[in-house]
């Protein structure tokens, strides 16, 4: 009995950490906890920190956000200026990151809650830096 | 290992050769929409006033000759006044897209109020600019994704619903395309007028 009951609570966190799983991300939050790794100024860092786990399942070559993709060429190459190296306050990921009408990312209407203010400084620190690592 | 660098080099020529084979690198559609995000992210940096946002009516492109690095320039205007000039922003793009340079136009005056009450007007135009885009495969679409010349926004009625109507002009078809969007931009319609 007593081995059954441990079987059950195991059952449910199973089950919880499923539910978990497929809960729409708030964005780069849970992942600062669940990631031991520091969060960088470097493109690596915040790719794997903040760009996939908040920004990728819509920014990619087939998602919604297709025409914005957050690979290093990408940013550092469109036409929209998403990357200025030296200059965050110009470069469009910034931009759409800071703003606080219904056109910031990730996007409100779709329920996602904006980035940290810890994860938008390292971005904003990765661009004054030159966005060069 | 003379021969090989020749042969390297000959290669490297060639492909520089044929990196443009049909012309620009971005469509005048596409530089057209640039042009949208352009006024979006002059007006989130004060560089121009709200309105260009708010009361855009009109987008025109040309192709200009001569005067290297700029090959598009684009015209944004906003609704007329009741008397006098339309508020207008010049914005030049080199071929791949990236704006170089803008211009507000002196002796401009703000007019009335469009009324938007969803999205932007600048956003509805983008909107219909992504059809253009994501259609640009299609036989009809082509003179529009190549060679749209204009594009310009108003409020309609659409089955007893207000809707905006974009439509774009070509240089390659004397056909119209006017493509209706919900007032949150979501796409309703499109259809080609002789």
């Amino acid at each position: 009995m007593k081995y059954a009951w441990k079987f059950l609570i195991l059952v449910v966190l199973g089950i919880g950490g499923c539910n978990y799983t497929n809960l729409k991300r708030a964005p780069g939050s849970e992942n600062l906890q669940l990631n031991s790794e520091p969060l960088v100024p470097s493109y690596e860092s915040i790719n794997k920190r903040i760009f996939i786990a908040a920004c990728k399942d819509c920014h990619n070559s087939g998602g919604s956000g297709k025409r914005v993709l957050l690979d290093k060429v990408s940013l550092l190459n469109s036409p929209l200026e998403l990357v200025i190296p030296g200059n965050p306050d110009e470069s469009g990921l910034v931009l759409s990151l800071e703003r606080n009408d219904d056109k910031r990312m990730p996007p409100s209407k779709e329920g996602y809650a904006p980035l940290k203010e810890e994860e938008k400084a390292v971005i904003r620190k990765w661009i004054e830096n030159g966005a060069m690592d | 290992m003379k021969k090989i660098i020749i042969i390297v080099c000959m290669f490297m020529m060639t492909v520089s050769a044929f990196a443009h084979p049909e012309g620009p690198g971005v469509s005048n559609a596409k530089a057209m929409e640039l042009a949208a995000h352009r006024v979006d992210r002059l007006v989130t940096l004060g560089k121009i006033e709200g309105s260009f946002l708010k009361q855009l009516e009109k987008i025109e492109i040309a192709i200009v000759q001569d005067q290297a690095p700029i090959y598009y320039k684009v015209r944004i205007s906003q609704i007329p006044p009741g008397q006098g000039a339309p508020m207008q922003l010049d914005i030049s793009f080199n071929e791949e897209g990236k704006a170089l340079d803008f211009q507000v136009l002196s002796g401009g005056v703000g007019g009335p109020d469009a009324g938007w009450t969803g999205i932007d007007a600048v956003s509805l135009v983008e909107n219909a600019l992504h059809y253009i885009l994501e259609n640009s495969g299609d036989a009809k679409m082509i003179p529009f994704d190549k060679g749209i010349s204009s594009i310009t926004l108003s409020k309609e009625m659409l089955n007893g619903e207000s809707v905006a109507h974009t439509q774009a002009t070509s240089n390659l078809t004397s056909d119209k395309l006017n493509i209706y969007l919900k007032l949150n931009g979501s796409f309703i319609s499109a259809e080609m007028t002789p």
